[in-house]
Order: C-alpha cells, then sequence, then structure tokens
C-alpha cells in the first residue's frame, strides 16, 4: 500500500477543482516541498558539517548563534541573500546566471524516487534508479558552464577538472550499482529495497559497496576528492566568481550531495527503510511499520554520513591525475569484473 | 592617450610549448590560501603542466635593513622579531651572535646563560616546525592536521611567553645572554611539554606518515638535487633533505652546549618533498631528544648574561670595535645570517640580513619545472617560507 | 591509511580545547607584555624610556602636574597602537613608573583615539574608557 503524495493531492482536491487542476496543484506543491526539504537540509547539514569538523579538530564550531548554535545556517543564508553579487564584466552573462541551477536542480530532482519507507515517496517509477542516475549526471554540464562562463582561469582550470572527474567516476559508480540491480532484478528503488529484505547487498556486495562509496565522493565534492573546488590551490575553483546566493546555491549542492549520496548508498547497500529480522510481511502493526521504516533509514543515513564526514576531515586531496589514474585503471576494472561476477552468480544460482 | 605596455617577462621565460601553442599565464597572486605571505608567482601552464616559474618578490618589504642603521643594537633586537615571525628566536639569536662575535666575547658568555640559549633555540624550533606541518598538511587538503599542530604549538608558545612575555615577538636574547633568567618551574613544564610532544608526534605520525595519499602528492615531487641546493646556497632541512650533511649547530658551532649533548643530524638522499618532510618531522624529534639532555645538564646556579656587557639600558650603549663580521645561527629554516658592518658607535653602520627563505626558494623553478599546479603548491609548502624573512 | 581515521575517530570525542572568549579568558603569566602603563607618581623624567624606543613611540611631554621626584615635569605619552609592546622602556626605567601590565583588551572605532596623553596612558584601559564616555576626555589627575 504505497503512500504517494501526489496522488493523496489530487484526490483531496479532486471534489472541489477537477481532476486537471488537482493534479497542477499537487505538482506545484510537491515541487514547493522539494525545494524547501532540500534547502532545508542543505543548510543544516552545513551546520552539521561544521560542527563535526570542529569536533574532530578538537574545537568547538558555531555555538553563538541560536541554542548550540543550531541557527547558524539560516544566519549565514541570511548574509548570502544580502550580499552584493559582483559579476565579472567580461563574464558570459547567461552562463554565470543559470549554472547556479544547473548545478543544483538536478540533485533536487533526483531526490524524487528516493523512498524513505516502505512506499513513503514521492513517485514510484518503474525505472527509478535509472532516472536518479541519468538526472545526476546533468551536474557536470553546470560546473563546466559555471566556470566557463566566470571568464577566470582558475575558474576554467577547476570547472574541467571537476566536470573531468564528475564523469569519469559515474561509470565504475554506475557498474558497481548495477550489479545491486542485476541481483534484485528491477530499477524502480522500491524493489531494490524490498529484495533487501533478508539480507543487504553489502554483505553480499562488499567490494561494489566500497567502489560506491569512493566514486560517490567524486561526485559530491567532497575531499579527497574535491579537486574542483581545491581550497588551496585554486581558491574555490570553478565558482571563484560567485557571490551571495549563487555561492550559496553551490555550497548547498555540495552539502545536500552529502546527504544524497548517503541516501543512495543506504538504498543501494543497506538495506534503505528495512530493519534487520523485521520484514514487511510480519504484520503486527501495519499502520506504523512506514513510520519505523522512515526512522530507520534516517538513522542509516546519519551513520553513513558521518563516515562520508570522517573521509572528508582525515585525507588530504590527491592530485586531479592520480585521481583519475585511481579511477579508470583501478575502480573501473573492479567495478567490471564485480559486475560480470554478480551477474554469473545470478545466471547460475538464479535459475536459468 | 595611454600606449599598452607589454607585460614584462623576464627574458628566457618560455612563451611557446613544444609544438607551438601558446602559453597560459596564471597568477598564484599575492592573496592566496597557499603562498604562506604575499608571494607572487607568475607561472607558464601548458595545460597542467609547468613550463616556468617566476616568484615576484618584494610585497613585504619594510626596510628593515635601512631602519637597522636608526637605533642601537638593542633597539634592533626586537626589529629582528619581525623578520622571520614565526622563529623569532632564532633571529634574536642571529643578530646577537653576530654582535658577540664581532666584539670577541662570545667566550665570555656564562655557561647557564648558553644553556638558556639552545634550551630556547629548540624549543622555538619545534614550534615552527609544527607550524609548518600544520600549513603543509593545509595545503594538501588535510584541515584537520593543521588545528592539531596549532593546538600543540600552544604549548610550545606558553613555555616562551612564560620566558619572555610574548608569544610571537620576544625580544629576549641579549648581547651576552638573555634578558632575563629562567621563571622557577619553567624546567618542569619544559619536560611536561616534552612528553606531552612525544605522543602527540606519535598521533602525527599515525595520520601523516603512513598515509598512501600523503605519499602519492609528496613522493617525487619538487626535486632537488644535492648539486642544485649547493649552487643555490640552501640551508637547513632544505639543503639535508637533498643530502647535504651540513648543520651549523655542529659544523660551525655558535654554542658550545651542542657538543655537550649527543644528538644526530637528521639528512635524506632523495630530496624530494617527502624527504623534507621527513627531515622536518625528525628534527622534531631530535630537537625533544636534545631539551631532556639540556634540561639535565643545565648548571642550577649561574648568571644569565656575562656580566661585563651588562643588561637593561647598558646594552644600548654597547660599542663594537670598528670592522665587519658575517655569522649565522642554524635555525628553523635554515643558515640565519647577519652581516654587519660597524663605525665604533652604538648604532651598526650597515646590517644586512642573510635570509634562509630567499636562498631556498629560488631553484623552485627548477624544482617544480615539468610537474603540475599540485605539485607547485605542494613543492612551495615543502620550503617553508616566511614572507617577513624573505622579502625583510 | 586506516590508523588515520583511528585517529580523527579518537579526536571526535575528547574534549574540545577552545577557550570561549570573552566569557573564558586564558591566564597570562606574569611578566606578560599587555597594555602599557606609566605610573605618573614614580617617574623622575629621566627620559630613558624615550631614548630606548625603537620606533620612538614613547615622547616626553610637559604637563602641569607636580610632584617633587619630577623635576622638570614631563612624563611619556605613547600612542598605544604604534607602540610595539617591545619593553625595552620597561627594562630601562630606573624608577619602575613605566610597565607593561596584562591587561590586553583594548579597543577603538578610530585609530586617532590611541594616541593617549600622558594622563590617559597611566590608567587602566576601562577607566580611560568610562572618563572618555562621562567626561568627553580623560581627566587631568593620573
Amino acid at each position: 500500500m504505497a503512500f504517494l503524495l501526489p496522488d493523496a493531492i489530487t484526490n483531496l482536491l479532486e471534489p472541489y477543482t477537477g481532476h486537471v487542476a488537482a493534479r497542477l496543484i499537487a505538482w506545484f506543491v510537491i515541487a514547493f516541498l522539494l525545494l524547501n526539504f532540500v534547502m532545508a537540509v542543505g543548510g543544516l547539514m552545513s551546520y552539521i558539517m561544521r560542527k563535526f569538523m570542529a569536533r574532530v579538530q578538537t574545537r568547538v564550531g558555531p555555538n553563538r548563534v541560536g541554542p548550540f548554535g543550531l541557527l547558524q545556517f539560516l544566519a549565514d543564508g541570511v548574509k548570502m541573500v544580502a550580499k552584493e553579487e559582483v559579476r565579472p564584466a567580461q563574464a558570459d552573462k547567461w552562463a554565470y546566471r543559470i549554472a547556479p541551477y544547473l548545478v543544483l536542480l538536478p540533485i533536487m530532482i533526483a531526490m524524487a524516487p528516493l523512498p524513505f519507507g516502505e512506499g513513503v515517496l514521492l513517485s514510484d517509477l518503474r525505472f527509478g534508479f535509472l532516472f536518479i542516475i541519468a538526472v545526476s549526471a546533468i551536474s557536470p554540464i553546470g560546473e563546466l558552464v559555471a566556470g566557463w562562463g566566470s571568464n577566470n582561469k582558475y575558474a576554467t582550470y577547476g570547472a574541467v577538472r571537476a566536470a573531468s572527474l564528475d564523469v569519469s567516476y559515474e561509470i565504475p559508480m554506475v557498474l558497481a550499482a548495477v550489479s545491486v540491480v542485476i541481483l534484485a532484478g528491477s530499477l524502480s528503488t522500491q524493489d531494490i529495497v524490498g529484495h533487501q529484505q533478508p539480507l543487504w547487498f553489502v554483505f553480499l556486495q562488499p567490494v561494489g559497496a566500497f567502489i560506491f562509496f569512493v566514486c560517490a565522493l567524486a561526485k559530491a565534492g567532497v575531499v579527497p576528492t574535491d579537486l574542483g573546488e581545491s581550497e588551496s590551490e585554486l581558491i574555490a575553483g570553478w565558482f571563484t566568481e560567485y557571490g551571495g546566493m549563487k555561492f550559496g546555491m553551490f555550497q548547498l549542492n555540495v552539502f545536500f550531495g552529502v546527504v544524497f549520496i548517503a541516501m543512495l548508498e543506504v538504498i543501494l547497500f543497506f538495506g534503505g527503510w528495512s530493519v534487520p529480522f523485521v520484514t514487511s510481511a510480519v504484520a503486527f502493526n501495519i499502520d506504523w511499520l512506514p513510520l519505523l521504516g522512515v526512522v530507520v533509514f534516517l538513522a542509516k543515513t546519519v551513520i553513513l554520513t558521518s563516515m562520508v564526514l570522517l573521509t572528508w576531515f582525515t585525507l588530504p586531496r590527491l592530485r586531479p591525475d592520480q585521481f583519475l589514474t585511481l579511477g579508470w585503471k583501478v575502480l573501473f576494472p573492479l567495478a567490471l569484473l564485480n559486475l560480470v561476477v554478480t551477474a554469473g552468480f545470478v545466471y547460475y544460482l538464479g535459475g536459468a | 592617450m595611454v600606449t599598452p605596455v607589454p607585460p614584462v617577462r623576464a627574458p628566457h621565460t618560455p612563451t611557446h610549448g613544444a609544438h607551438g601553442q601558446r602559453l597560459v599565464m596564471i597568477n598564484i597572486g599575492p592573496q592566496h590560501p597557499a603562498t604562506h605571505g604575499v608571494l607572487r608567482l607568475k607561472v607558464m601552464l601548458e595545460g597542467e603542466i609547468i613550463r616556468d616559474v617566476e616568484p615576484v618578490l618584494g610585497y613585504l618589504h619594510r626596510g628593515v635593513e635601512k631602519l637597522f642603521e636608526d637605533g642601537s643594537y638593542l633597539q634592533a633586537i626586537p626589529m629582528t622579531d619581525r623578520l622571520d615571525y614565526l622563529a623569532a628566536m632564532h633571529n634574536n639569536y642571529a643578530l646577537c651572535h653576530s654582535v658577540e662575535t664581532l666584539m670577541g666575547v662570545s667566550a665570555q658568555i656564562p655557561e647557564r646563560a648558553q644553556y638558556i640559549r639552545a634550551l630556547t633555540t629548540e624549543v622555538q624550533r619545534i614550534a615552527s616546525h609544527l607550524l609548518w606541518l600544520g600549513a603543509f598538511a593545509l595545503d594538501m587538503g588535510a584541515m584537520t592536521v593543521f588545528w592539531w599542530a596549532v593546538r600543540d604549538r600552544e604549548g610550545a608558545i606558553a613555555l616562551l611567553e612564560r620566558l619572555s612575555g610574548a608569544r610571537l615577538t620576544y625580544n629576549w636574547f641579549r648581547i651576552g645572554g638573555v634578558k632575563n633568567d629562567l621563571p622557577p618551574g619553567w624546567l618542569e613544564e619544559c619536560s611536561r611539554y616534552i612528553r606531552y610532544m612525544r605522543t602527540r608526534l606519535q598521533e602525527f605520525d599515525n595520520l601523516l606518515l603512513d598515509n598512501d595519499i600523503v605519499k602519492l602528492r609528496t613522493v617525487g615531487v619538487g626535486p632537488l638535487t644535492k648539486e642544485m641546493a649547493k649552487n643555490y646556497g640552501c640551508s637547513g632541512p632544505m639543503a639535508r633533505g637533498s643530502g647535504l650533511d651540513w648543520d651549523l649547530r655542529r659544523d660551525e658551532p655558535f654554542n658550545p652546549v651542542y657538543q655537550k649533548i649527543k644528538w644526530n643530524v637528521i639528512t635524506r638522499k632523495e630530496g624530494d618533498a617527502y624527504a623534507r618532510f621527513m627531515c622536518r618531522f625528525g628534527e622534531m624529534t631530535e630537537s625533544l631528544n636534545m631539551l631532556e639532555q639540556m634540561i639535565a645538564q643545565i648548571p642550577s646556579e649561574g648568571d644569565y648574561i656575562s656580566p661585563e656587557i651588562g643588561e637593561g639600558p647598558r646594552q644600548h650603549r654597547v660599542k663594537p670595535p670598528a670592522g665587519e663580521v658575517y655569522a649565522a645561527v642554524e635555525g628553523a629554516r635554515g643558515e640565519y645570517g647577519c652581516y654587519i658592518v660597524s663605525d665604533g658607535t652604538n648604532r651598526p653602520y650597515r646590517f644586512k640580513w642573510r635570509a634562509p627563505t630567499l636562498h631556498n626558494l629560488m631553484p623552485l623553478n627548477e624544482m617544480v619545472r615539468g610537474q603540475k599546479i599540485p605539485d607547485l603548491i605542494v613543492g612551495l609548502g615543502s620550503i617553508d617560507i616566511v614572507l617577513g624573512d624573505m622579502d625583510r | 591509511m586506516a590508523k588515520g581515521f583511528k585517529e580523527t575517530l579518537n579526536a571526535f570525542f575528547k574534549k574540545p580545547v577552545t577557550v570561549e572568549y570573552p566569557e573564558e579568558f586564558r591566564d597570562v603569566p606574569e611578566n606578560y607584555r599587555g597594555r602599557i602603563k606609566v605610573y605618573m607618581d614614580l617617574c623622575v623624567g629621566c627620559t630613558t624610556c624615550s631614548l630606548v624606543c625603537p620606533n620612538a613611540t614613547c615622547q616626553m611631554e610637559a604637563v602641569d602636574y607636580h610632584h617633587p621626584k619630577n623635576k622638570r615635569a614631563i612624563f611619556p605619552r605613547i600612542d598605544v597602537i604604534s607602540c610595539m609592546y617591545c619593553g625595552l622602556c620597561e627594562e630601562a626605567c630606573p624608577t619602575d613608573a613605566i610597565r607593561l601590565e596584562k591587561e590586553f583588551p583594548v579597543s577603538m572605532y578610530d585609530r586617532s583615539l590611541f594616541d593617549y596623553d600622558s594622563y590617559e596612558i597611566s590608567k587602566d584601559q576601562g577607566q580611560v574608557d568610562l572618563e572618555r564616555a562621562q567626561k568627553g576626555g580623560a581627566s587631568k589627575i593620573p
């Protein structure tokens, strides 16, 4: 029994406004909620990241604005909106303006098929996973546009590095995830989680999980892989020339990306919303089981996010060519091998 | 009508690559998170490969050498603090050592004063290397190490603060000794700091030394051969990382305490950034060993300054005989030297400061040619420059 | 590389070392070279401090304050931000009249406000702020 928000809203409004209008309003509400959710989570994540970073470095982190510094991200947001955005005179006007959206929107749209609980998701696509991968592949284009449109050598260097990295690391990531898809037998994210009831895929695919983790770090723009934004080398890489809220959007992309990849990894490898030893076939209280699923999913995301953050603050940055070497010469063959072996197992054991 | 001025380039700077394409000139500009101060590097790039690096200096030039001529040797001591501000005690020591050599009173410095000087020098070396370690890791992207290094440096700075009253610009060495005696309890605090630092160095070891990524970033980066080091006049850990076995504490002793304790000079053969990294790390451990021995050997009674020269305002009237002298001490970054021309009054006629950082920076062009931009940053970090010292 | 993770994880659970200024202060040692202060009752007007000052910040000023030790009635005046806090004047003073105290927070809105005269330099910073706010200037008594 799936709880789909668009359908619920449509059903609610249909008696009053008719089907088409109700559908439109439903979509509008969904988009609004999604946008706000992503912004809020991104902002909150920036606060959590700063606190985490501070604790790892034995300092305190934000603690002045609001209780325990919780309102810090709101204060940052207000500051960024109030800032003057200086556009370089020779920058390509439309490229400069459109780049933040090109980078941030795909990741927002890709949130749609992610299941938070059993049936708690925005759209139950049959090819949900393919949708996520395809849509989040638009981000490198945004990075290139941002770097090129800034008319700045630093930005161009950063953009080329970041885009080449993103594109190179898509492939092992997708291959690792496709092994999971083969095991689950379906592209729908609901089904992928559903197939993990007895045993999470991380036990069946440890290599895949590791490869996915490393590649996802690259997509999120996190050290050891934040070559586009190598702070001490190229100041801010491909978003050097951006100020105010446009810069804020790039930062949101990074912070939300951390949560996003954690969620993806949880869904693909760590069982999504399934609680160990409790399957959805056990019907002891169907009403709140999805809610329990959501709580479990969020808890697992928190743990995975902590792992990503710990990696961020422990390891130094790799050089771009070393990083691409790692991607193409180590991770790609490994992922390919993983895929072939998985496919072979499924063929022989799953019945021809 | 203003005629456009073509960009100034040194005559040997390549402007076209091997295939005839124009090279990109990028400014690793005066303001940059990684240049340890205001240093401008004009980098000619072919794609991401560096073809030429031209450092442009002078952004922090304050005319210090001319300012020295305005006042006496005592008044020059606080000004030397501001040269290499991360290792200020070493600068003070260089000046005092030069004046004492010119006056010929080096033998009259009491033994306790020599021990105090050596203790302070080694503590300052640890503090300076710690900050270098933090900045080096920060250049590579490991932000955590920077904060840990600065926290540990607080311990060393607190020790020096108890001595002199200031955290960065100590103004503590005097001609013939030091400004005041060690306060009570300083030696115990120092021993406690040594014990604390040994565990901390072990933690840095775990985090950085065995790290594959650090090795990937630093091994083979910025190779400096022994011949190049000798020709450019490099000194300190930069030269010792290339196999040049030269340490002023042993080879041109400026303090007899170094002959009385057992210690090793850390050298490496490879000459890349990793070798220099290991050199400085090893030097920190050696300094801890040296400190322990000095604390055990320091005489409990004695003067902290030569009584013939005197302390306080009598230092203002110190008149070295007319003549010239060059003397140097081994500081954190290399050979800190002073060339003083005296005309018999209490003011120097000419005071030239040999900045170790300037000599160490010069091989940068040859070191990073053919490597990439991140290698330039790591190589520059491994040279350990301080702009106050370089530009004076 | 795994050892590095162990270190960062350990550090996560340690207590932070931050001293939260301005609620907490770090202890400074006795000989800390903080704000410069002149005890006018001890000053004999020998001008040694102004002779030894490396950047000629310490200048003598004739003021209308008399006490038997200081026949010429001249006292040092110092521009608090031009002073480099080297402590040479403190070392040189024969009567221990000029000292660098342990106080360090001094802040103003304008650079020119830092140019203290002989009376202001003899008061604590809190008193200077108070007198400037209340009376529009430091009182003519130390």
